[in-house]
């Protein structure tokens, strides 16, 4: 199997158990497989594509390394997923060092309905990555992921109102980013991928 | 309502959506894994050489404590030795007094020597005068004979000797007797004690009974359980074995260099690519079959066979295309070593974004070792040393995950770069245990240091490795 492409036609739990005895044929496999969905977690988190290309590589590293302790409870794909969300954390969590979160006043929220249905995904992350570095966290682990703020005011380690008003702050900038750029339709719904 | 809808509104979003990473991205994880697994090999050799440096240093002490030990033992026996030449000479010195005693003062028991024997008037022998005190029971018939005074005071021993303290009695030829005699006990109890205050501690005390005496029968039970210690501890039947094993462990290399020579072209326009070469560190194994003979009491020589294998992984900025540019196979020793000028002028050597290679050296090793027995008992304990012949076998240098050719060298091959025969000189330390009448078990760690250079003098590259290994031999044990 020198083509990790034809790691297509392998079972997950073919690709799992090849990954453990470390066979790299099957990483590449495995890599090949995830790494597109994989990438848009760590571009949602970083502010450029450099920065999400090193949360990626040291995040399928520690897939690797890890995949022997993974005891198949959940999909491979949302193990993965948490993994590249905790090594974008690890890394923010330096930045957020430097700049704290803060409380910030409420804005808010537009009354217009705000379509994403003719939103290509691309777009919507360069508006997430323009929020500022706290209110792009707490929006990502909030509206995408779905932690709770009790959740996430552990994780950041800041208090359960900071997330609030953080997420509140980055929803209500997006609306207003969605709303100024008159190539996205006034309506909820489906964006294109 | 409207917020979960604006969530749901973008979770969907990124829902199915993929972005491609760029083509380095996999090539710098591929690069963090090689780096963790040589990491985690790196921890484990790290963890033998602590292992072998640790029996090294443990088999020195022990070894140096079994010497301190020994000489200690040895220094007590000279010196008791010495106590007993010394009061041999006393003891000689007083028995000619005894067949001439002072005419003054002639001492009780010489004289009832004298008139009970046999009346011939002469001098008593020395024999006669030394059984007469040292085993008056089994002299009991020859007491007979004595005149009833004498019998009297036969069988008072203690008090004879007492009485005699001008003149001690002393057993000259049959001091076995004495020493396994009753009176000989009840006159001191402990006589090694006695015999340790008397001279060793120096200790002024006047003798009860003949100190020559009790130190000849203190010695001759020492030899004898020092003679049933050895019988039961050492091995003299131990005389000629062979044995399997296996060992493992890692090598630094401890001296490299390059210099330009007339015929190193190839290697010397990429002197880099061959100086990494030449530095690399990396494990050992091998196995193998010894032999084994005791030339003496404490020598042994031994010999063997073993297939060795010494590799190392390192990083290469190149690769050396065939010269129709279809193959490329690693930029190694071999290969550079290969080129010609004109090779150079058609670029068959590319620069590449550096790589991992592993490269294998095999060699038939022939180690020849003398040793040192410090303990030969059930354990035991042996320094070795000694010098090997490593006949290069093969080498073989590959590019760990890529599509490149490996390169291989064999023995015999004209072109190869390495030296046909290398020397190696051998230290290390055996510590075993003998179960069952023919077999041992012995742990071996030791040192290998290369005489010479691993690489020809003409490639101008000098590689001297230092190897540490431990080693695992199965001894069987011919009687």
């Amino acid at each position: 199997m020198k083509n990790g492409r034809n790691g297509f036609m392998l079972s997950e739990q073919e690709l799992i158990e090849g990954c453990r005895e470390g066979k790299r044929s099957f990483q590449k496999a495995l890599y090949d497989r995830y790494c597109r969905k994989m990438m848009v977690v760590c571009l949602r988190y970083a502010k450029t594509t450099a920065e999400a290309e090193d949360i990626l590589q040291e995040g399928f590293v520690k897939v690797f390394q890890g995949i022997k302790n993974f005891r198949q409870e959940s999909k491979l794909e949302t193990w993965m997923t948490r993994i590249m969300v905790n090594t974008a954390l690890n890394l923010q969590r330096k930045k957020l060092y430097l700049f704290p979160m803060v409380d910030v006043q409420e804005i808010d929220l537009p009354e217009e309905e705000i379509s994403l249905s003719n939103v290509h995904f691309t777009q919507l992350l360069e508006l997430i990555q323009s929020l500022p570095q706290g209110c792009r966290v707490v929006f990502n682990l909030f509206a995408i992921e779905g932690y709770n703020h009790k959740e996430i005011a552990e994780l950041l380690g800041i208090s359960e109102g900071t997330s609030k008003s953080q997420y509140s702050r980055a929803r209500s900038l997006l609306q207003q980013k969605l709303l100024k750029d008159s190539s996205y339709s006034i309506r909820y719904g489906e964006a294109n991928v | 309502m409207e917020r979960q809808t604006f969530e749901d509104a973008i979770k969907k979003a990124f829902e199915q959506a993929e972005f491609e990473p760029s083509e380095k991205a996999w090539i710098n994880i591929e690069l963090e894994l090689e780096k963790a697994q040589g990491w985690h090999l790196k921890s484990s050799i790290q963890f033998y050489k602590m292992l072998a440096a640790a029996s090294v240093v443990f088999a020195i002490g022990v070894g140096g404590l079994g010497i301190y030990l020994f000489n200690q033992e040895r220094a007590t026996e000279q010196r008791l030795m010495a106590l007993m030449q010394e009061m041999e000479t006393v003891q000689q010195e007083k028995v000619a007094g005894i067949t001439n005693p002072p005419a003054e003062v002639p001492p009780a028991d010489v004289k009832n020597s004298v008139s009970g024997s046999g009346g011939n008037g002469a001098t008593p022998n020395n024999n006669e005068v030394a059984l007469a005190g040292a085993a008056p029971q089994k002299k009991s018939d020859h007491n007979n004979r004595h005149t009833g005074e004498n019998v009297r005071k036969q069988e008072k021993f203690p008090a004879t000797v007492r009485d005699s303290d001008n003149y001690p009695l002393y057993a000259t030829q049959d001091t076995r007797a004495l020493r396994h005699s009753l009176e000989f006990r009840e006159i001191i109890p402990d006589p090694y004690k006695y015999l340790v205050e008397k001279y060793l501690n120096k200790q002024q005390e006047t003798p009860a009974a003949d100190p020559v005496a009790l130190m000849l029968a203190r010695l001759d039970q020492r030899e004898q359980e020092m003679r049933e210690r050895n019988k039961q501890d050492k091995h003299p039947d131990e005389k000629f074995w062979t044995s399997v094993g296996l060992a493992a462990g890692s090598f630094n290399t401890v001296q490299s260099g390059f210099s330009q020579t007339p015929s190193n072209f190839g290697i010397a326009s990429n002197a880099d690519i061959a100086k990494r070469e030449a530095k690399a560190s990396g494990t050992t194994y091998s196995l193998g079959v010894n032999a084994g003979v005791r030339i003496s009491e404490r020598w042994v020589l031994q010999g063997g066979v073993h297939y060795r294998s010494q590799a190392s992984d390192y990083e290469v900025p190149g690769v050396v295309g065939s010269p129709d540019f279809q193959t490329f196979k690693p930029a190694s020793i071999p290969e550079l070593d290969k080129l010609s000028p004109s090779d150079f002028a058609s670029s068959r050597v590319v620069a590449t974004v550096p790589y991992t290679v592993s490269s294998d050296v095999r060699y038939l090793s022939i180690p020849v070792q003398a040793g040192y027995v410090l303990i030969d008992r059930d354990w035991g304990l042996q320094l070795n040393a000694g010098i090997a012949a490593d006949l290069f076998l093969q080498n073989t240098v590959t590019a760990e995950g890529q599509n490149i050719e490996p390169t291989k060298q064999y023995r015999g091959d004209s072109d190869s770069p390495f030296r046909p025969v290398n020397f190696s000189g051998l230290l290390g330390t055996e510590i075993s245990y003998r179960f069952g009448d023919h077999y041992r078990l012995s742990l071996n760690p030791g040192l290998r240091y290369q005489l010479n250079s691993l690489y020809k003098d003409e490639t101008g590259v000098q590689t001297i490795p230092l190897a540490i290994d431990l080693g695992l031999r199965f001894r069987y044990i011919f009687n």
